[in-house]
């Protein structure tokens, strides 16, 4: 900005605007001070000046346009929204939260959600497909034995829980050293995040800060593993009932 | 009534487009504590026939009934369990189960009955020695010898009081001498243990050791007759 100006600290830079009797208001301020931000489109949106100053130059007297709010947890946005609703009178103040401000950013986040649940889907997809192929092989490979069990006096009932435990301890293992691996990368980065410069102009154009910083909600975690229990558990049951059906003497047949 | 009572047995295989005849009308009766040996050669039908005859095949027409169970009115899960308690089988292949010793694949069948493991040992070592295996209980099926495993086999069949066993070509797979070995330690069973052994062979020596005779070819019994010991 100082350099697209041709200007530095300690110069003067005139401010112009339309003031509150839509006139053009100026005035010249004394650069005392610059900052960086993540990006550039955040530098050169914003002049910070003193309020009296502003109020001067926009000839506001006393008054303010607005008031933002920063809340430390986002998803309080919408209840303290509705308590200072229900606390100023409306006649004077209007509420707005930044979803209703920035409708572009909302749809956005909206449209995100979506790719989210579509990678989830695809995932979830793809790791069905594995754990019925798994389990359909250690199946196959041992149609002999379920036969020979079976020829035994092994009810086809007790055959089909025997490969959905099976499948069960294999599920165990897996979300195990899965949630630990995670557990483990999440931790390894929440300390420095995880660094987009190499990214930058992609990232900024998208709007999000050059360094994401995972963190792990608990929330997240009970679903996700809930989800892969239950969906690999119903995957198995067809393999379990395909090792059920297979009369012993088409097993022992079975080479 | 005969432990076994089979009426107008048919089965027919379909190998694509050809249709075989496996059996064509198969009666047969047999009673407690026989040693009947189903002879006939090689595609016969006497694998056939002794599938039926354990549940383990269905036939297409004709009634089976074992130790008054009429298999027609049953469902898989109720053969299984008949299967479990009142029938042993001796394959020709041995089919023990690799990964466990002598004595725990003599175990196993009681162990599907939920009998008490004191129980369950006891039992297994026993019947073990009857069939001469003493001292090898902890035997992998690959570290004995193939008239060592069909023994075992033996032994799994019995170990419960079955009140069939079922044995297809149980020597086919052993020289003759283990073969005879074989048939003594099955004969010794049936007269100790009162079992009803019902075995299936084209080999002649074997013929010769069972009581009764019955002979299939092309999938009828051209033959059934007690032999006087
Ligand atoms: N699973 C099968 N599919 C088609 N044909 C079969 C099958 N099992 C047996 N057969 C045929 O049925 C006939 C009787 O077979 P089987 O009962 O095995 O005779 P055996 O045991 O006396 O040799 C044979 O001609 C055999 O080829
Ligand atoms: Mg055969």
């Amino acid at each position: 900005m100082a350099d697209k100006f041709e200007t530095k600290l300690g110069r003067k830079l005139v401010l112009m605007s339309q003031d509150s009797g839509r006139e053009i208001g100026s005035k010249a301020f004394r650069i005392v001070g610059m900052f960086t931000a993540e990006m550039e489109a955040t530098e050169k949106q914003f002049a910070f000046v003193t309020l009296r100053a502003a109020q001067q130059m926009l000839k506001l007297e006393n008054r303010i346009s607005e008031l933002s709010i920063i809340i430390p947890n986002r998803h309080e946005v919408e209840r303290v929204a509705e308590d200072l609703r229900d606390a100023l009178p409306p006649s004077t103040y209007e509420v707005h939260t930044w979803r209703e401000l920035l409708p572009l950013v909302n749809a956005y986040l909206s449209l995100f959600d979506i790719f989210i649940f579509i990678w989830f889907l695809v995932v979830f997809i793809a790791m069905g497909f594995g754990i019925v192929n798994t389990t359909l092989m250690a199946v196959f490979e041992r149609i002999r034995e379920f036969g020979l069990l079976k020829a035994l006096g092994m009810k086809p009932w007790w055959i089909v829980r025997g490969v959905l435990t099976e499948s069960f301890l294999l599920l165990v293992m897996g979300t195990a050293v899965g949630n630990i691996l995670s557990f483990l990368s999440v931790f390894a980065l929440s300390g420095s995040g995880i660094d987009l410069s190499s990214f930058a102009a992609g990232a900024e154009f998208a709007g999000i800060s050059r360094v994401i910083y995972p963190a792990i909600h608990p929330k997240d975690v009970v679903m996700a593993n809930l989800v892969v229990f239950i969906l690999g558990l119903l995957v198995s049951v067809y393999p379990a009932a395909k090792a059920a059906r297979f009369t012993p003497v088409e097993a022992l047949a079975h080479t | 009534m005969g432990i076994v009572e089979c009426v107008n047995i048919k089965k027919t295989y379909h190998q694509g487009k050809v249709e075989v005849k496996a059996l064509r009308g198969v009666n047969l009766s047999i009673d407690e504590g026989e040693f009947v040996a189903v002879a006939g050669p090689s595609g016969s039908g006497k694998t056939t026939m002794l599938n039926i005859m354990g549940g383990l095949d269905a036939p297409d027409s004709g009634s089976v009934v074992v130790d008054e169970h009429n298999f027609d009115k049953m469902t898989r899960s109720e053969l299984a369990s008949l299967r479990l308690h009142r029938v042993g089988f001796v394959f020709q292949a041995y089919n023990l189960i690799p990964v466990l010793s002598a004595l725990e694949n003599v175990e196993f069948v009681m162990l599907l009955q939920g009998l008490p493991q004191a129980e369950r040992r006891a039992r297994a070592k026993s019947i073990l020695d009857d069939v001469g295996l003493e001292g090898m209980y902890d035997r992998r099926p690959a570290e004995l010898s193939g008239g060592q495993q069909q023994r075992v086999a033996v032994a799994r069949a019995i170990v419960s009081n079955p009140a069939i066993v079922l044995a297809d070509e149980p020597t086919a797979n052993l020289d003759s001498k283990t073969g005879h070995g074989l048939l003594d330690i099955m004969e010794q069973m049936n007269e100790k243990k009162k079992v009803t052994f019902i075995f299936s062979t084209h080999d002649q020596m074997v013929m010769d050791h069972a009581r009764r005779l019955i002979l299939l070819r092309d999938g009828l019994v051209v033959d059934d007759r007690m032999k006087e010991v």
